[in-house]
C-alpha cells in the first residue's frame, strides 16, 4: 500500500497496473492549504517555463473560498492554469464520490493520482475499476507532469513541446502563511437570527429527500406478547448490512423512504439469503424484509429481530437504528451488540437485548412468536424473560440480559430519548 | 444572538475549567499526562468519579462545539427538530460541501448543484436558523478547511458528522468523527460519550527537506500501522520534528489519521499554531493559549520518557523520510455514511 515514490515504478510493473495517468488531482480538504499550493505552483511554474504542459486532466480542488481568493491574489492559480489545471468548486467533489467523469466508462481499468485522502475501489470517481493512488500534491504534479506512474520527477527528465528535455528541481520551501495576510472571505457564511422561533422550517410534503420526524410513540406500559419474528440474521451484520448506504444515501433525510432499504443486506440464516424472509402472517416465502415490516405495521403489529455475535458492527449510523424504530421494531435480541449501536438502539427506543446464554440463539425458529414478559419490572442489571412460542404449540423461557441504566430505560418507556429530551 | 464564533471569552472559560478538571484527574492518576490526555480529561463531565482505565472506560465528554456537513447534517437536524429544541447548547456550524458534484470545473458545477440540492439547501438554511446554527452556503468551502480558519482551537473538543474532523487536530484540538445520534447529544446539552482512546505517541525528529512534505508523514504512517491500527487509540504528535511543521501540515497529518481507524489524531500547541491563529485573525486566542500553554502541551517528562506514556511508540526521522505514493488499494477504515 504505502511505499517510496522511488519504488513506485517497479511496483506498478509488478503488479501491472496500468502507467499511463488518466487525471490528477489536487487539493481536498487534507492538501490545499497556502503552503501546499504554493509548493505545487513552484513545480507547475518550472514545467510552464520549460513549456511542458500537463499531459492529463487535472483538476485543483480549493478547500475554502479564503484559499482560493488568496492563491488567485498571489500567482499560485496562474500557474496552475497555465499548466492545465482547472478549478473545481470549494467543495469536497472527486475527493467523496462526487465526480462526474465523462472521459471514463465504467469497468474500464485505469490509474488516477490524487492528494486526497481516501481511495477505496470506486471512493472518487464511482468506477471499481479505478486504481487510485495518493501522494503529496508535489508529487502528484511532479508524477502527473510525466503522464505516467512509472514517471520518477526526482531524477527522470520531462520533454517540452520543442524537444528539449528539462528536469524539475525539488519544490522550493514555502512560506506557510502568505506574506499580505489571506484575502478574508465569509461571503458564504450566513449567521443566525437572533431569535430563530419563528423560522419556518422549509420541507416540502411532497419531497422525496426530506422528511419531518414524528415523534416515535411512547412505550404503552404492556408486554411485548406473541410478536412475529421478522428477521433471524446469520453471521456479519454490522449497520451496512442493516441499512446499506450507495443509491440510499440521497433518501438519508427521508426516513420512510430511506427504510426500505431495512435489512436488505442482512442473511436470513433460515433461507441463506439477503434481505429476504417470510411473512408469518400471510406465510408468504421469499418477501423483502421492509416490505414484510411494512405488512406487520399496517395490521398493528410490532416485530423482534434475532441477530448473531457483534451486531451492528461498524458504524455509528443512525439509520441502522432509526429504520427498524419506524417500521414497528419492538426488540432487537443477539449473543452480543457492538456498543455503538446498542446506545443508537436504545435512544430510539427499541430494546437491545443479549441470550443469557448464546447458544440460546439456535432456538430461534423462522415461525417463532416471541413474548417478552416483566416489562414493568425492567431495571438495570436486572434479566428479562423471552417467552418463545413455536409453530408446532411449544413454547420454551429464555433468559435475557440487557445494559441499560435508569436513565436508559426512560428513554424506552417515553419512546426515545429526544421524547424525553423534549419533555424538558 | 447565538454565538458561533470561538470567542475569547469562551476559551478562556474553558482553560479554566481544564485547569480544575487536570487537578482532580491528577490527584487521582498522580503521574504526568501527555497532551491528549490533558485535552481529553479537561473536557470530562465529572472528573472526581469518571472511570479512566484507557481501553475500557466510556468517557462522558464536554465538547465545545459541533460541525456538520451537508450529507450528516440532515437527519441530524431533523431528529434535533423533532425534539422541538431551540438554540443549540453548544456553538454548532453545517457546511455544505458533499452534494457539490465535480464534472466542467467550479461555475459550471455550482450552478448545477444549486438547482439539483435546492430543497435540501434551504432546508439545512432554515433549520440552521431555527436552532441558532452558522450556515455556510455551498461554495464557501469544505467543513473541515472551514473550521481550521474559523473555529479550532488549541485545547478544545470538538464533534463533527464526518470521518475527516479530526483535521482540527492540527490546531490542537480533540476533533472527532461522531454519527448524527452524537450530534444531536451535544447540541442538546448531553455529554458525549466515547471509549477512552489508548495512546499511540509518534515522535518526530529531524526537519523535512526537497520533494517531502507533511502529507509523506502520514502515507508513510499508514504503511507503519495499517488498517485500523489506531482503532480506539489516538495518535499524538511530539518531539522537535513536530515543531518544525506548518499548522497546515499538522491539519494534513490529523485529517488523515482517520485512514488508520483512530478516534482522533493531534499536535500540541506551538510557535507554528500561534502565527496560524494570527494569520487568521485570532491575535486574541493566540495569546490566551500563549499563556496557558502548560494546558496545551504534554507534562515535560513525556517527551523525555515517551514509552513510559503511551502504549505504543514510532519515531520517524523526517530528514530521512522520501516522499510517499499510497494505492491503488488502501482498504481503509470506511463508513460510507461518514464520508
Amino acid at each position: 500500500m504505502a511505499r517510496s515514490l522511488s519504488d513506485l515504478a517497479s511496483d506498478v510493473k509488478k503488479n501491472g497496473w496500468p502507467d499511463a495517468l488518466t487525471s490528477a488531482l489536487i487539493g481536498s480538504c487534507t492538501n490545499s492549504s497556502y503552503e501546499d499550493i504554493s509548493r505545487a505552483a513552484d513545480l507547475a511554474l518550472q514545467a510552464a517555463q520549460a513549456g511542458v504542459k500537463m499531459p492529463v486532466p487535472f483538476w485543483i480542488s480549493p478547500g475554502s473560498e479564503q484559499i482560493y481568493e488568496t492563491i488567485k491574489r498571489d500567482g499560485q492559480m496562474a500557474a496552475l492554469e497555465a499548466v492545465g489545471g482547472v478549478v473545481l468548486a470549494n467543495a469536497c467533489g472527486p475527493c467523496i464520490g462526487q465526480w462526474k467523469r465523462d472521459d471514463i466508462k465504467k469497468g474500464e481499468t485505469n490509474s488516477i493520482l490524487s492528494s486526497f485522502n481516501r481511495n477505496f475501489p470506486a471512493r472518487n470517481d464511482g468506477n471499481p475499476s479505478t486504481l487510485s493512488f495518493i501522494g503529496s500534491p508535489e508529487t502528484v504534479i511532479g508524477i502527473a507532469l510525466g503522464g505516467r506512474l512509472s514517471f520518477n520527477p526526482m531524477k527522470d527528465e520531462l520533454t517540452a513541446a520543442d524537444g528539449k528535455k528539462v528536469r524539475l528541481q525539488a519544490p522550493k520551501k514555502a512560506n506557510p502563511l502568505p506574506q499580505k495576510g489571506f484575502q478574508f472571505s465569509d461571503a458564504g457564511y450566513v449567521k443566525p437570527p437572533e431569535n430563530g422561533s419563528q423560522v419556518e422550517v422549509k420541507v416540502s410534503p411532497t419531497s422525496e429527500r426530506l422528511q419531518l420526524l414524528k415523534a416515535f410513540e411512547p412505550w404503552n406500559g404492556q408486554d411485548f406478547k406473541k410478536l412475529p419474528l421478522l428477521l433471524k440474521a446469520k453471521g456479519k451484520c454490522t449497520t451496512d448490512h442493516i441499512s446499506p448506504a450507495g443509491p440510499w444515501l440521497k433518501y438519508r433525510g427521508h426516513l420512510d423512504h430511506i427504510s426500505d432499504n431495512m435489512f436488505t443486506g442482512a442473511i436470513n440464516a433460515f433461507t441463506q439469503e439477503a434481505g429476504k424472509g417470510k411473512n408469518l402472517e400471510t406465510q408468504q416465502t421469499g418477501q423483502s424484509i421492509p416490505a414484510i415490516a411494512r405488512d406487520y405495521k399496517s395490521k398493528g403489529l410490532k416485530w423482534i429481530v434475532v441477530g448473531d455475535e457483534n451486531y451492528g458492527e461498524g458504524s455509528s449510523r443512525e439509520h441502522a437504528a432509526m429504520s427498524p424504530r419506524h417500521l414497528g421494531a419492538a426488540a432487537v435480541i443477539t449473543k452480543s451488540f457492538a456498543r455503538i449501536h446498542e446506545t443508537n438502539l436504545k435512544k430510539q427506543g427499541i430494546l437491545p437485548l443479549t441470550f443469557a446464554q448464546g447458544a440460546d440463539y439456535d432456538r430461534i425458529q423462522e415461525q417463532d412468536r416471541l413474548s417478552l414478559m416483566g416489562l414493568k419490572e425492567l431495571s438495570p442489571g436486572k434479566p428479562v424473560t423471552l417467552v418463545v412460542h413455536h409453530a408446532n404449540g411449544q413454547e420454551e423461557t429464555l433468559k435475557l440480559n440487557h445494559s441499560m441504566t435508569a436513565e436508559q430505560i426512560e428513554w424506552f418507556k417515553a419512546g426515545s430519548a429526544l421524547n424525553l429530551l423534549a419533555k424538558t | 444572538m447565538p454565538n458561533i464564533e470561538t470567542t475569547h471569552a469562551m476559551v478562556q472559560t474553558l482553560y479554566q475549567k481544564m485547569e480544575e478538571r487536570l487537578n482532580t484527574v491528577k490527584k487521582r492518576l498522580n503521574r504526568p499526562l501527555t497532551y491528549a490526555e490533558k485535552v481529553l480529561f479537561g473536557h470530562l463531565n465529572d472528573p472526581a468519579q469518571q472511570d479512566l482505565e484507557a481501553g475500557k472506560s466510556i468517557l462522558a465528554l464536554r465538547p465545545d462545539r459541533v460541525a456538520m456537513q451537508d450529507a450528516t447534517a440532515q437527519m441530524a437536524l431533523l431528529q434535533y427538530l423533532s425534539a422541538g429544541r431551540k438554540t443549540t447548547a453548544v456553538p454548532t456550524t453545517v457546511h455544505c460541501d458533499h452534494l457539490i458534484r465535480a464534472n466542467q470545473g467550479a461555475g459550471a458545477d455550482m450552478r448545477t448543484a444549486l438547482d439539483e440540492n435546492r430543497e435540501v439547501y434551504d432546508f439545512l438554511l432554515t433549520a440552521s436558523q431555527k436552532a441558532g446554527i452558522g450556515f455556510w452556503k455551498p461554495g464557501s468551502g469544505i467543513i473541515h478547511q472551514v473550521v481550521l480558519e474559523n473555529y479550532a482551537f488549541p485545547g478544545g473538543m470538538m464533534i463533527g458528522t464526518d470521518s475527516h474532523t479530526p483535521n482540527a487536530g492540527g490546531l490542537g484540538m480533540v476533533a472527532c468523527g461522531v454519527g448524527g445520534a452524537d450530534a444531536v447529544d451535544v447540541m442538546a446539552g448531553l455529554p458525549w460519550e466515547v471509549k477512552n482512546p489508548k495512546l499511540i505517541g509518534v515522535h518526530l525528529k529531524g526537519e523535512m527537506k526537497g520533494w517531502t512534505s507533511p502529507k509523506d508523514v502520514i502515507c508513510y504512517l499508514c504503511g507503519v500501522l495499517t488498517v485500523k491500527g489506531g482503532t480506539n487509540k489516538i495518535i499524538e504528535y511530539f518531539g522537535p520534528g513536530a515543531r518544525s511543521i506548518s499548522c497546515t501540515g499538522k491539519a494534513t497529518i490529523t485529517n488523515m489519521g482517520a485512514e488508520l481507524g483512530a478516534t482522533t489524531s493531534l499536535f500540541p500547541f506551538d510557535g507554528e499554531m500561534e502565527n496560524y491563529l494570527k494569520a487568521t485573525r485570532r491575535q486574541d486566542l493566540a495569546q490566551l493559549a500563549v499563556k496557558y500553554q502548560h494546558l496545551l502541551q504534554a507534562d515535560p517528562e513525556v517527551e523525555k520518557d515517551p514509552k513510559k506514556y503511551f502504549d505504543q511508540v514510532i519515531e520517524i526521522d523526517l530528514s530521512q523520510l522520501e516522499p510517499q505514493v499510497v494505492g491503488p488499494i488502501l482498504p481503509m477504515w470506511l463508513d460510507r455514511f461518514l464520508t
